[in-house]
Formats: C-alpha cells, sequence, structure tokens
C-alpha cells in the first residue's frame, strides 16, 4: 500500500511540474520536490526480490510491490480439483488447537452443527486427529524415547530394527523424494543440521570461531550421503529397516547414520488429517501446522482459500504477504530461510542444509511453496528445490513436478 | 506594471482549466485509496483475544470486559492506555502490546529464532492471528471469524 502512496504521488508531482508556468508554482512547487524526492528514495532504498512460478498467467496475484516475476518454469500439467456444489446454509465453524512435532497445529471444521449428532460427531473427529498426530510424533520425533526413530539412530550400524507402519510409509516417501531429487532431499544430515546448531536447544553462535570445521562437515556430509543405502522391508504385518553399515569417524568418535524426518513428518500428518476430512464427510474447513504444511477444503464463504504467501524478507507490519493463490481442496507445503536462522559478519545461516556441501543453503533461494500432490513429499520437495538453486530449481519443476505449482522466492 | 507583466499574471490565474484537472485527479486518487483501505478490508473489529502455548491458553482478553491470566508463565502490566502481557516459558519470552484505546494487539518483543512473529500485521479485527512458531505460541480473537477465506502461510 506505502507504494501506491508514492506511485499516486509521483503521478501528481509529474502533473505539476508539466504545470510548471502555472500559478499553483508558488504553493506546490517545493511539496511536489519532496514528493519526488521522497518517491526517489523510496525506490533507492527498498530492496526487491524475484520469485519465479510454473503458475499460469491469472493463477496468482503478486500483493508486494518489493517483488516481480523473475522467470517461468512450464508445464504444469495438472487437472484442477473439480468443484462440488453444496448448500451451506446453517452452517458454522469450529476450530481445535494441537501442538505436535514440536509445532502448533489449527483445524478449522465448517458444517452443519445444529444437525442431530454433529456437535459429538465433531468432537469425536477432533479426539482422533489428536491421537493420529499423537501416534506419527512417537514414531518419527527424534525427541521422543522409544520412538523408531530414536531407535534407529541409537542402533549400530549394520543393525535391522523392527518399526511401526507410519514410520515405513514415512521413510519409503522420504527414500522416493531422495531418489527423485537426486539426493537434494536427504534426512540424514542430522549431524549438519546439529553442527550448524539447529537442534533442539537451537541457541545460536554469534563468532564464525564457533561454526563447524569444513573437516567436520565434510565428514557428516559423507556419512549422509549413503542415506540411499538403507533397506526397508516387510514381512507380513511387521516392517523393518537396516542401518547402513557405512560409519565416519571425527576426533576419535565414530559415527553411524542417524536420520531427522522432520521435514516430511508434518507434511505426512497432513495427508492423514485429510483421509479422516474425508472418513467423517467434511467437505470445508483446514488443517495447518503453521506455514510448514497445511490441507485447504473448501471455504464456506467463497469456496476457494485466499492463501496469502509470507514475504521470507518481512522487515515490518506491511509486507507480510507478498503473492496471492486463490485455491481449494489442495495441500500446501513450504519452506523458507526465514523459518530458523542466524547471521554471522552478514552471512545468513539457516536451517536447511545443501546436502552438496552439508552446510546452510546459500544459493539465493529464500522460501519455496508446493501445491498439490501427497503433503508429505510436497514437504520433502520443498527442501530440496531450496537446496538447488535458481536454475537447477526450474528444471527440476519444470521436468518432475508437472502435476503441482511451484512458488519459489529469491534474493 | 507593465503590459506584459499583466498579460503573464492573467496567464497564471488559478483555477486554470489544467489546474482543475490536477485537482480531479488528486481527489480520485485519494478517494480511490480511502475505497480500497476502509471497503476492501471493513471485518467485524477485534473484540478480544486469547493468547496459547502449545495449544493451551494461557490469557485471555476482551476490550471493555475481563482479563483472565491460566498460566504462571504469563504476567502483564495494564494502564489506561492499554495492556503488556509477558509470556514467559522454558523456549523463551513473547512481549504482546493489547492497545486498548485502538482495539489492535501485536507482538512487541521475543527472542524466538528469525523473529516472524514480530511482523504480523496487528491484529485490528476478527479473522486475524499472531503465531509464534519457534515458541508455539498463537494469539487469536476470541470471536475469530472462522469463516474468513483468507490464510497466511
Amino acid at each position: 500500500m506505502r507504494s501506491v502512496h508514492f506511485q499516486a504521488g509521483f503521478f501528481v508531482a509529474i502533473l505539476m511540474y508539466i504545470k510548471y508556468n502555472g500559478a499553483m508554482k508558488k504553493f506546490l512547487t517545493i511539496p511536489a520536490a519532496f514528493l519526488i524526492l521522497g518517491c526517489t528514495l523510496s525506490a533507492g532504498c527498498a530492496k526487491n526480490y524475484s520469485f519465479y512460478t510454473n503458475i499460469p498467467d491469472g493463477g496468482y496475484e503478486i500483493t508486494d510491490s518489493h517483488f516481480t516475476l523473475g522467470g517461468t518454469a512450464g508445464g504444469y500439467s495438472a487437472t484442477e480439483p473439480e468443484i462440488e456444489e453444496i448448500d451451506t446454509t446453517g452452517y458454522t465453524s469450529k476450530s481445535k488447537s494441537y501442538y505436535s512435532m514440536l509445532s502448533p497445529a489449527e483445524l478449522v471444521v465448517s458444517a452443519d452443527f445444529s444437525a442431530d449428532g454433529a456437535e459429538s460427531r465433531f468432537n469425536e473427529f477432533t479426539a482422533v486427529v489428536g491421537a493420529t498426530l499423537d501416534n506419527i510424533d512417537k514414531c518419527l520425533s527424534h525427541a521422543v524415547e522409544n520412538s523408531d526413530i530414536t531407535k534407529f539412530n541409537n542402533a549400530q550400524a549394520g543393525e535391522e530394527i523392527e518399526i511401526r507402519r507410519i514410520t515405513y510409509e514415512v521413510l519409503s516417501e522420504a527414500y522416493a523424494v531422495y531418489k527423485l531429487t537426486e539426493g537434494y532431499y536427504n534426512p540424514a544430515l542430522y549431524y549438519n543440521v546439529r553442527a550448524y546448531y539447529f537442534g533442539d536447544k537451537q541457541v545460536y553462535p554469534k563468532r564464525v570461531s564457533e561454526l563447524p570445521s569444513d573437516k567436520e562437515v565434510a565428514v557428516y556430509t559423507d556419512l549422509a550421503s549413503h542415506f540411499g543405502d538403507i533397506a526397508l522391508r516387510t514381512d507380513g504385518d511387521k516392517y523393518f529397516i537396516k542401518k547402513p553399515d557405512y560409519t565416519v569417524s571425527y576426533v576419535n568418535t565414530v559415527y553411524s547414520m542417524k536420520l531427522d524426518l522432520g521435514g516430511i513428518g508434518k507434511g505426512y500428518a497432513v495427508d492423514r488429517v485429510e483421509g479422516l476430512f474425508d472418513e467423517y464427510g467434511y467437505k470445508f474447513g483446514y488443517f495447518n501446522f503453521g506455514a510448514s504444511s497445511m490441507l485447504v477444503k473448501s471455504n464456506v464463504q467463497s469456496g476457494d482459500y485466499n492463501l496469502y504467501f509470507a514475504s521470507p524478507r518481512a522487515t515490518s507490519t506491511e509486507s507480510y504477504g507478498y503473492v496471492k493463490i486463490k485455491t481449494r481442496n489442495q495441500k500446501i507445503s513450504t519452506s523458507g530461510d526465514n523459518e530458523k536462522y542466524y547471521t554471522i559478519n552478514g552471512v545468513r545461516y539457516c536451517h536447511v542444509i545443501d546436502p552438496t556441501t552439508g552446510k546452510p543453503v546459500n544459493k539465493g533461494i529464500m522460501s519455496v511453496t508446493i501445491i498439490g500432490g501427497s503433503a508429505g513429499s510436497a514437504d520433502a520437495l520443498t527442501t530440496a528445490v531450496m537446496a538447488m538453486g535458481r536454475e537447477k530449481a526450474l528444471q527440476f519443476i519444470e521436468s518432475k513436478l508437472t502435476d503441482r505449482k511451484v512458488v519459489f522466492s529469491c534474493e | 506594471m507593465s503590459l506584459k507583466k499583466i498579460q503573464q499574471v492573467k496567464k497564471d490565474r488559478g483555477f486554470a482549466l489544467f489546474d482543475l484537472i490536477i485537482y480531479g485527479v488528486l481527489i480520485a486518487v485519494v478517494a480511490a485509496l480511502f475505497v480500497v483501505v476502509f471497503t476492501a478490508f471493513n471485518r467485524e473489529p477485534l473484540t478480544g483475544v486469547r493468547v496459547s502455548v502449545r495449544a493451551e491458553a494461557v490469557f485471555e482478553f476482551t476490550f471493555g470486559g475481563q482479563l483472565s491470566v491460566l498460566s504462571e508463565d504469563v504476567t502483564y502490566d495494564e494502564d489506561s492506555k492499554g495492556i503488556t502481557v509477558t509470556v514467559q516459558s522454558d523456549d523463551g519470552f513473547n512481549v504482546i502490546y493489547i492497545d486498548k484505546q485502538n482495539r489492535s494487539v501485536k507482538m512487541k518483543q521475543a527472542d524466538c529464532n528469525g523473529r516472524q512473529c514480530l511482523f504480523f500485521r496487528a491484529m485490528t479485527d476478527n479473522s486475524q492471528f499472531i503465531y509464534c512458531n519457534p515458541h508455539a505460541i498463537k494469539i487469536e480473537p476470541i470471536d475469530r471469524d472462522l469463516d474468513s477465506p483468507d490464510i497466511i502461510i
């Protein structure tokens, strides 16, 4: 909105100068000069960013003039979800908050709650969603003592452990995205993440000397590059994972592979909650883990939801949304270098690790949003695209993500 | 006064046609901005807020009504203009300011990673909310407009 004011002011100032010899000269020349100076300073000081997308023209709206379209990727060919007309007379909305996978989550459902049994059905639904989230947490969280991932992380190199079906499904999806992205998504960068202080406590360093050495980073990155060696198998209704034999050593310590499924777990949870929406017949509302991953059904007022993508470089309360997209019946995942980061000597260190360097991503992409497909894979894919850099990301989107809408922003 | 000067003054008289066009354009621009700001975003004014940590309500306030502290982690200072609410947890702190005169709420200070919560627009109606993901804090209207189609992600 500020830029609109400046543009209007600039326009008026120009008109005044065209009329330079008129009577207004005496009264308005000085204010006009200030307006033009203000416009110039505003344009000079404001940092501009670009965004890239494969969404066809008309499918999005830029809502912050600091962002301009830098380029597009072709190939988007997905069929838009069908719109089902439903009479929503008497519909009201209810919400329920959760805390799962170290993140707040929110459920909103719109329905006719005055109908017989509707209230108790909603209560049952929210309880089932809560139990589902708890189950996923118990399987995937490395902060839970007996979770499958904790068991895997504590296992010896080469050891096989039994895991639950949820863990098996998530690991299978993680493995598929690892292969699809040629390793740009890698949940085995566990030690790198922690070496850069993005572990559970997240007390950030203030000096370069506190950062890990290149040698240490290289050792951890080498270990993570063997994620493709994990072996998943089923035996009847039992599920197993075998830890790779490969180990590395650094400062007299031997390290075996450890996993962090934080980059895919919330998306998987969103997929499961979508199944529950369908099971209970709810067609209006949404469920989200903040910006990370969300499901939108239809909106009870307007059908479509208006998604405003938060600016990854917000510096004021006026610049929190830069692109608007209308959508319904979709799942959306977002990763950004603004979620968790610190700055040392002007260099930004964020929680997303580039698997090719083992260091925080630093290729110019600030945030990535993917709409469509499974939320689990989208969750992992956003991390991968962050690490690719602009050119490779565009190629990847154009060739491999033709069934999903992708938006990413660059410095 | 020379004839030339008189002619120049006449030529420079106020409210020439071009001047009126400029005034017209100026009025039109101001009117358009007014319509955009005050009509397009017209929503139900904020009636009160609830602060939750890890999905548990810790503080509630209704403008012109009740104030409830629901957790030992919450302290507040109140004067005639507003209320400063501090939420202290193992993860860190957040300071929320409730402007009683303008019926708005914003995150004033926080020691979370990224401090993105400080950049959320101040809540002024019942469709807005503020998240602090690192500290798992949510500020939402007590009478939240859950039907709103607008979502910030």
